[in-house]
């Protein structure tokens, strides 16, 4: 190559290094104003649209905004504009100077004659270079090293420690302490029943007195069935609005059931997008508060499929009087105290239930237990009422339940129990320790277990209905295949069981020896469980109707009430009224 | 990743694979390994008449050129430089495992699942201190919808950075050694007469081959 040519080369190479910097410089600067500019959320333009708010009719505020409207989307998509021509240009550039460069390096492919090799000083030269890079390295990593150290791993341990410390309580060498902790709430819970009189802010959670007074859970007292009321209704009609003392239409759907505390009535509602918990006076029906569930941390920006007939909203609430807690099918869960502020709210993850999660909340003393039966890694844990963190958490090897909690004092220690595919169980409530379990039932469990007189009953459609009594072993006292449920839960007494199905029939046997005493086919299902109130069932099928009859050997049927609406809830009670939700109504009974 | 994969094509346009001799981990042991080949190419077919012609003809720097006898170190230097390197070679390596492991959060910080563990955690902070400027995020509802808990995830990316403890002190002494081997090479001198292909860095193109004379009148002959 003659030197004319490559000095044109040598232009060329230097003159498109140069233009590609400055192209890059322009890029960068460019790029930097680009990331700052929004257009539709101008702040000027926000603050005209203010004004304008306030003065509608100005028309030349209008103009005004307009055309700065225009102006900032045209700076905004100039400068995209700008970007991608400027990244053309600068790959021009560099493609030029690279071939400038390779013509000017083919031109020197010539075998070089060099001066006599010194090898001992360009090794030495080598040597120190290479000293120079490797401590220089070691610098860099060290100073890397220096500021990372242990910052992400204390930040990941201090979470999993905030979010589950107790629930290393569970390993063999924690028993102990768990022990302790088990006798110490013991001491509290009598110390509390002794101490009536204190005032309700002055204790984390409510007495047995207290909570026997109202109606604090999904099917009262421990989610068992039983409750005890006076001059509870047996007439009413919805229709020709008979004994209605109230009605007012929930704002979103939700196939919970009310609970109630003093004066206040608690259900919530939920759809694809919101989901919201709604205080009422259970006096006069008036929406007291609304509490939307949003920002809870953690919480998927889209609710899960679930069926028409589960919903978002159909676990039923709890409260102790201080609180109300909710949970929705996203696995938020959240506590709301009684005047409708959060109190803390955290997700549990998203459940993998291809129905819908439908386990109702439990309380027991100051936890908060959750069923958290899903597709994979089912648990049941409880939270502290007072923060929402995990005080325990027991992994459970079950397949999906739609079942809810219920617990029950059997006179040695209370336990939790629990139905899912498959086994019954039972739980320590203070430390989550398994108590026992029997492998009896299958299927995609609905009901929950019933209890009474220390016999335990479980039932599923296309399994069985099992009578386990308790004791140092429990064992299966009696079970029979006739009559099983698939969503409503059964109900006991000392001397009956009485098992409802969700195509209408009901039976009744004898707790004790499993014995049929009677059976009788209703022309409607139910999916709504059945509350023994003074020795009477209330039992609503679909359509509304609430049939009354005596818990007794022979069915007795005292009254039929239609409430004028499908209903899959279950009713909740007080001295005197009879709460029931209807598919989008909420009606107070009583004279 | 990308920027890194286009700095490499457009230095491969000036440097011959500039990845494979000056980066590559597997290269560094192919280097070693190769050293111990039995058979090698070589430049002349016959004796070298040190001509100077392939001195520069390798796109690798992979031609050790003859060293002269005057300058070879007497025995005292020798075994002083070949105690030092006893040392300095097992020192580097216990320096570099130790730097390594220290590194272990910094190297951790490219594995899927910490990435994850520490968008979450951002995310969580983010809901906590300004839940109004919520941003999506595509990862965070991703690991949502798995249903797996906040807590498993965190465990996972902590026993994650527990284990690029032993990676980085394993990464760390490997570089050690590197830099004690190449310290080695540079303090030792060999004597050599001809011009000869290093066997650890030379990929046997053969372009040297085209230089040498010899080469050429045996082929026209």
């Amino acid at each position: 190559m003659n030197s004319k040519n490559n000095e044109l080369w040598k232009k060329i190479a230097y003159g498109t290094a140069f233009f590609a910097v400055f192209i890059a410089i322009l890029l960068i600067v460019n790029y930097i104003q680009y990331s700052q500019l929004d257009p539709v959320n101008a702040k000027i333009i926000e603050n005209l649209m203010q004004r304008l708010n306030e003065d509608p009719n100005n028309e030349a505020l209008r103009e005004e905004i307009r055309s700065i409207d225009l102006l900032s989307r045209k700076a905004y998509f100039t400068s995209q504009w700008q970007i991608r021509m400027g990244g053309y240009l600068l790959l021009a550039a560099v493609a030029l100077f690279v071939i400038a460069m390779q013509i000017l390096l083919s031109g020197k492919r010539e075998v070089e004659y060099l001066e006599k090799d010194e090898a001992f000083f360009a090794q030495a030269k080598a040597r120190k270079w290479l000293i120079f890079g490797g401590l220089s390295l070691v610098m860099l990593a060290l100073i890397s090293a220096f500021l990372s150290h242990k910052q992400l791993e204390n930040t990941f341990v201090q979470n999993i420690a905030n979010d589950s410390l107790p629930s290393d309580s569970l390993s063999a060498e924690n028993n102990q302490v768990n022990e302790n902790e088990e006798l110490a709430a013991e001491e509290l819970s009598d110390t509390l029943k002794n101490i009536d009189s204190l005032a309700i802010e002055q204790t984390p959670f409510p007495t047995a007195k207290e909570v026997a007074e109202n109606y604090a859970t999904f099917r009262g007292i421990g989610g068992n069935g039983v409750v005890y009321k006076k001059n509870v209704p047996t007439k009413w009609n919805g229709t020709s609005k008979q004994n209605i003392l109230w009605k007012i239409k929930t704002p979103l759907q939700g196939y919970n059931s009310p609970i109630i505390w003093g004066d206040k009535l608690f259900v919530s509602g939920a759809d694809e997008t919101k989901r919201e918990v709604y205080c009422f006076d259970r006096n006069t029906g008036k929406l007291l508060w609304t509490h939307q569930v949003k920002n809870v941390a953690g919480s998927p920006s889209s609710a899960p499929k679930v069926t028409a007939d589960t919903g978002h909203a159909a676990p039923t609430l709890a409260t102790d009087g201080r609180r109300v807690y909710a949970i929705f099918s996203n696995g938020d869960v959240v506590a709301v105290d009684m005047e409708g502020n959060r109190v803390w709210a955290r997700n549990l993850g998203v459940m993998g239930n291809h129905y819908g999660h439908s386990s109702s909340l439990m309380l027991f003393q100051d936890k908060l237990i959750v069923q958290y039966d899903q597709k994979s890694e089912a648990k049941v844990m409880a939270l502290n009422i007072l923060t929402g963190k995990t005080v325990w958490s027991t992994p459970r090897k079950v397949k999906i339940s739609w079942a809810s909690p219920i617990v029950v004092s059997t006179g040695k220690q209370t336990e939790v129990i629990l139905v899912a595919d498959p086994y019954v169980a039972s739980y320590n409530p203070y430390t989550g320790k398994e108590n026992w379990k029997i492998d009896c039932i299958f299927g995609e469990v609905g009901p929950s277990a019933a209890y009474a007189d220390g016999v335990v009953f479980a039932t599923n459609e296309y399994a069985n209905l099992s009578a386990i009594k308790l004791g140092e072993t429990p064992e299966i006292l009696w079970q029979s295949d006739e009559y099983m449920s698939d969503v409503p839960s059964p109900i006991a007494t000392k001397d009956y069981l009485f098992l409802i199905t969700s195509y209408g029939a009901v039976a009744c046997y004898g707790s004790k020896d499993g014995k049929k005493l009677w059976e009788h086919e209703f022309s409607t299902g139910f999916y709504g469980s059945p509350v023994l109130v003074n020795n009477s069932i209330y039992l609503i099928d679909m359509k509304g109707n609430t049939h009354i009859f005596i818990a007794s050997d022979k069915f007795n049927l005292i009254a039929t009430n239609p409430l004028g609406e499908n209903s899959t809830c279950t009713p909740a009670f007080a001295d005197g009224r009879i709460y029931i939700r209807g598919k989008e109504n909420l009606y107070c009974i009583g004279k | 990743m990308f920027i890194i994969g286009a700095i490499f094509l457009v230095a491969g346009m000036f440097i011959a694979r500039p990845y494979c001799r000056f980066f590559c981990p597997y290269g560094v042991i192919l280097n070693w390994f190769s050293r111990f080949s039995k058979y090698h190419m070589q430049i002349t077919p016959t004796t070298c008449i040190q001509c100077r012609l392939c001195e520069n003809s390798c796109p690798f720097g992979a031609i050790d050129k003859p060293e002269k006898l005057n300058i070879k170190e007497d025995k005292t230097v020798l075994a002083r430089k070949f105690l030092i390197l006893a040392l300095i070679i097992p020192a580097l390596i216990f320096v570099g495992g130790y730097v390594g492991r220290q590194m272990n959060e910094t190297l951790a910080k490219v594995n899927p699942k910490v990435q994850l563990a520490q968008e979450v955690f951002r995310y969580n902070k983010i809901a906590k201190e300004n839940p109004e400027n919520l941003p999506e995020n595509v990862d965070v509802e991703g690991f949502k919808a798995s249903g797996k808990t906040e807590k498993e995830l965190f465990k996972e990316a902590a026993d994650k950075i527990e284990e690029f403890k032993m990676g980085g002190m394993l990464v760390g002494g490997f570089m050690g050694l590197v830099f004690g081997l190449m310290l080695a090479g540079l303090s030792i001198y060999r004597y050599r007469t001809d011009y000869t292909p290093n066997k650890g860095e030379c990929f046997s193109c053969g372009r040297c081959m085209d230089f040498c004379p010899i080469t050429i009148k045996n082929e026209k002959e």
